[in-house]
C-alpha cells in the first residue's frame, strides 16, 4: 500500500522551490523518488535547494526564471523537458506580492489601504504575480502532459482564498481564483489523465520568519501552532503520487483547523432556547 | 525509507466502525499492509468470515443501544494502552421522495449513518483526549456535500457527519486529535440502471470509484503525515464536485 505513495522515476518542476513551502514540497519529492527542477526569480536559493535534492540521490536543475513572463516560463518547461526527456508533476508554488498589500507572512498587520488608494499597477502586479503566473505554467505543461496522457499537476492557493481578510485585494482574490483555475483545469484536462489540484495552506512557519509571526498568529489556531511547510509537502507528494489518482479538482485545506469553524477561539456558544432546560 | 514510515500506520491501534460497509475488509486489509499493530472492527451486522488474523478484534454492536456500546468498547479498549485511529465507515441509502419517507425510515438513517458516529466517537474522543493524541477519519459520500434528489435524509445525516468532523475538530485541536472527513464519490453501480452510464459520462474521470482510489487519502488523514490537517473534508470524487 505505501508504496503507491512512491514518485519513483517521475519528473518534478516546483516554482518557487527556493525557500519554505517550495523547498519542502521539493525536498519530500526528492525523497520519494523524483528528479526535481527548481524554478525561482533568484538563483542562489534554487541552486542551494537542487544541491540538496542532488545529496538525496536525485537529479536536479536550477533553472533562473520569473513566472510572470510566459515566455520564461515555457523555456523553463522546455529545458525540464530536454534534459530529463519527460515531465510527469507541476507544482504552483511562486507567488505572494510582499509590500504591496497586507500578507499573512507579516510580522504584524500591516496597515491596509483603502480601496481608493489603489493603482491599476498595484492591483495588476499583484493579480500577475498570484494567478497569471499559475495559468502560464499549466498552459505549458498541459500540452506535453495531454500527449502522454497522464500528469499532475498542484496549485498552492492559500486560505486567504476562501476566508477574506481586510485589505487584501488582490492576493486573497489572485488565491481564489486559483481554486476555480484548478477546478476547471481539472474538469477539461480529465479526458488526458491529467489530475489538477490544490492545496489551501493556513499559516505555515517559514524559516527566515521563524518566531516573528507566531505570537501574532497562533491564538487564532485551534491547534495551537504554525504549520510546517514539511506538512504541506507531504500532501503534495500523495498528489503528486498515483494514490490521488481519482482525487482532482479538489482544494486540500492544511491549516490545524484554523478555517474549519465561524467562531474565533474564546468565543463560546451559550445554551438557548430548549436546550436550556436540559 | 524514512519519508514513507510516516504515510504508515506503524504500530498503530484503530477502531474501524462500521454496518457491513461494501469495503470494510479490503480497508482492514490495507490498514494491516500499512503497518497497523491492531484492527478492532466494530460492526454493526454480521462478523466477517474472511478477517481472521490475530492483529484483527471483531465486534458485534447494537447502535441502537448507546450503553452497550459504551460498556463493551470500553472492555475491548481496555486491552490497548492507547487507540491511535478511529475510522467510521457507516453507509445506509434511502433513496425515496422526502414526503414518502416515515418516521421509523428517517430514524433508522440517522441512526445508522450518524448516532453511530457519535457513539464510537464519544468513545474515542475520551480515550484520545485523554491520551493527548489522535485521527479520527469519516468516511462519507459527496451526498454530505450537496443536495441528491430523492435521498434528503441520507444526505441531511452524512452533512451532519461533516459538521462533526467540523465541530470536533475545533474542540480538540488543543488535544491534539485530528477530525477529518473523506467524502468518496458514487461507486458502480449506486444509480438506477439506465442512468450509470449517463453518470459515469458525467465524472470528469469517465470512471466510478475502485477501492484503491480512497484507501491512500484514508491511510494518509490517518497517519502522522497529515498532522496539520483538521478539520475539513476532502473529496475523492474524480473532480464530479469541482464540476458540480
Amino acid at each position: 500500500m505505501l508504496n503507491r505513495f512512491s514518485l519513483e522515476g517521475r519528473v518534478a518542476i516546483v516554482t518557487g522551490g527556493g525557500t519554505g513551502i517550495g523547498r519542502a514540497i521539493s525536498l519530500l519529492f526528492a525523497k520519494a523518488g523524483a528528479d526535481v527542477v527548481l524554478a525561482g526569480r533568484r538563483l542562489e536559493p534554487i541552486m542551494q535547494t537542487a544541491e540538496e535534492v542532488r545529496r538525496l540521490g536525485r537529479r536536479s536543475l536550477a533553472v533562473k526564471t520569473d513566472v510572470t513572463d510566459s515566455a520564461q516560463v515555457d523555456r523553463l518547461v522546455e529545458a525540464t523537458i530536454s534534459t530529463f526527456g519527460a515531465l510527469d508533476i507541476l507544482v504552483n508554488n511562486a507567488g505572494i506580492a510582499r509590500g504591496i498589500e497586507p500578507s499573512p507572512h507579516d510580522k504584524q498587520p500591516l496597515p491596509t489601504r483603502e480601496i481608493w488608494e489603489w493603482t491599476d499597477d498595484m492591483w495588476q502586479k499583484g493579480i500577475e504575480t498570484n494567478l497569471s503566473s499559475v495559468f502560464y505554467c499549466c498552459r505549458s505543461v498541459a500540452r506535453h502532459m495531454a500527449e502522454r496522457k497522464k500528469g499532475k499537476i498542484i496549485n498552492i492557493s492559500s486560505a486567504a482564498g476562501v476566508r477574506a481578510a481586510k485589505g487584501l485585494y488582490t492576493y486573497s482574490t489572485a488565491k481564489a481564483a486559483v481554486i476555480m483555475l484548478t477546478k476547471v483545469l481539472a474538469v477539461s484536462l480529465a479526458k488526458y489523465n491529467i489530475q489538477v489540484n490544490c492545496i489551501a495552506p493556513g499559516n505555515i512557519e517559514v524559516a527566515e520568519e521563524k518566531g516573528s509571526i507566531e505570537s501574532y498568529q497562533i491564538p487564532f489556531i485551534p491547534m495551537g501552532r504554525l504549520g510546517k511547510p514539511e506538512e504541506v509537502g507531504v500532501l503534495a507528494v500523495l498528489l503528486a503520487s498515483s494514490a490521488s489518482d481519482y482525487i482532482t479538482g479538489e482544494c486540500f485545506f492544511v491549516d490545524g483547523a484554523r478555517f474549519a469553524g465561524v467562531l474565533p477561539i474564546g468565543c463560546e456558544l451559550k445554551p438557548w432556547g430548549s436546550c436550556e432546560a436540559l | 525509507m524514512k519519508l514513507f514510515e510516516s504515510f504508515g500506520l506503524f504500530e498503530k491501534v484503530i477502531l474501524l466502525g462500521t454496518n457491513g460497509w461494501g469495503w470494510s475488509e479490503n480497508l482492514v486489509e490495507a490498514l494491516l499492509d500499512s503497518g497497523a499493530l491492531s484492527v478492532i472492527v466494530a460492526n454493526a451486522t454480521a462478523d466477517y468470515e474472511g478477517l481472521s488474523n490475530q492483529r484483527v478484534v471483531k465486534l458485534k454492536l447494537d447502535f441502537a443501544c448507546a450503553e452497550s456500546v459504551d460498556e463493551m468498547l470500553r472492555a475491548v479498549l481496555k486491552n490497548f494502552d492507547r487507540l491511535d485511529v478511529l475510522i467510521n465507515a457507516f453507509d445506509m441509502v434511502l433513496c425515496k421522495p422526502f414526503l414518502r419517507i416515515t418516521e421509523a425510515e428517517w430514524d433508522k438513517v440517522m441512526r445508522t449513518n450518524l448516532k453511530a458516529v457519535f457513539l464510537l466517537t464519544r468513545v474515542a474522543g475520551r480515550i484520545m483526549t485523554r491520551q493527548g493524541f489522535g485521527s479520527i477519519v469519516n468516511i462519507v459520500s459527496v451526498s454530505g456535500s450537496l443536495g441528491v434528489r430523492n435521498a434528503a435524509a441520507y444526505a441531511a445525516a452524512l452533512g451532519a457527519v461533516n459538521q462533526l468532523t467540523r465541530s470536533l475538530a475545533l474542540e480538540w485541536a488543543s488535544s491534539n486529535v485530528r477530525v477529518n472527513s473523506v467524502a468518496m464519490g458514487f461507486p458502480d453501480g449506486a444509480m438506477k440502471e439506465e442512468r450509470d452510464g449517463m453518470l459515469k459520462r458525467y465524472i470528469p474521470l469517465s470512471r466510478f470509484p475502485k477501492f484503491e482510489d480512497l484507501a491512500p487519502l484514508v491511510i494518509f488523514l490517518s497517519s502522522s503525515a497529515s498532522s496539520y490537517m483538521t478539520g475539513h473534508v476532502y473529496h475523492v470524487d474524480g473532480g464530479l464536485l469541482a464540476r458540480g
